[in-house]
């Protein structure tokens, strides 16, 4: 998929485990793993607003366009 | 996968316990049919001999093999049913287990209509079969009481159901493709 997510970056930053954000943003650890391995087909607005105010960050900090390599 | 709460109430427990009940009489039919079958075709004489009590006109074997005929339409109409309640119950128990929208129920909705369809179809050729028997066997002999009447064209009712089910198939594959798209939202 050419959208990646940024969450390993982000969780650095905030100093913060996978399971604390999980516990933080009331998503399960194995939901948020789909997320951060770029396994998830779609992302609702509500989960993308609890981890940018958990991760104090802005939507475009944690996604990333990426273009594939044309064929 | 996602699994919601399981619905196990009054409506899917007596829907089970009527399909399991059904399908209990139906093999009994099937059963029937079966020694009932090679039992008349073995006595041929015997059920000509009672054929020709009741009829004017004494029928010979032909009309023992033809009612032989009916009876495996019978047979295969009863099986075709088993084979749709089969299908029904494994819907009604995915309900029970909570996960409906999947592509195998969309397929068993396709075998149903299917069965229904063939239904109609052997239903329309028992009733030419059944219709012509009664053609030759003709008057019934004025002391004794007997009437028989043949109902056996295409029924309407049938048809719809059949286009029900399919379209209820296609339904079901859209939902099972929902449930996928959900699957993968987080």
């Amino acid at each position: 998929m050419a959208i990646t997510v940024k969450l390993d970056d982000l969780l650095h930053d905030n100093r913060m485990t996978l399971t604390e954000l999980a516990e933080r943003v009331d998503i399960t650890l194995a939901n948020l793993s789909i997320l951060k391995t770029g396994k998830a087909k779609a992302m609702r607005f509500s989960t993308l607003e609890a981890i940018c105010r958990e991760l104090k960050c802005q939507p475009g900090d944690l996604l990333r366009y990426v273009p594939a390599d044309p064929e | 996968m996602t699994q919601t709460k399981k619905p196990n109430d009054i409506v899917l427990k007596s829907t089970r316990g009527l399909l399991i009940f059904t399908k209990w009489l139906l093999v009994l039919g099937v059963v029937a049919l079966a020694i009932g079958i090679p039992t008349i075709l073995l006595f041929t004489d015997k059920v000509a001999t009672a054929l020709a009590d009741v009829f004017v006109t004494p029928p010979g074997s032909e009309v023992v093999w033809m009612i032989a005929g009916i009876m495996v339409f019978g047979a295969v109409m009863l099986l075709l049913t088993l084979f749709a309640l089969g299908l029904l119950r494994r819907i009604v128990d995915s309900v029970g287990e909570g996960n409906p929208f999947t592509r195998i129920n969309g397929t068993r909705l396709r075998g149903m209509g299917i069965a229904v369809l063939a239904i109609q179809i052997v239903t329309f050729f028992g009733g030419i079969l059944a219709t012509t028997i009664l053609a030759i066997l003709g008057e019934v002999k004025p002391d004794r009481d007997f009437h028989l009447s043949i109902d056996g064209g295409i029924s309407l009712t049938g048809i719809m159901l059949a286009l029900l089910l399919v379209i209820l198939a296609r339904v079901f594959d859209r939902g099972a493709d929902m449930q996928d798209e959900l699957e993968g939202t987080i």
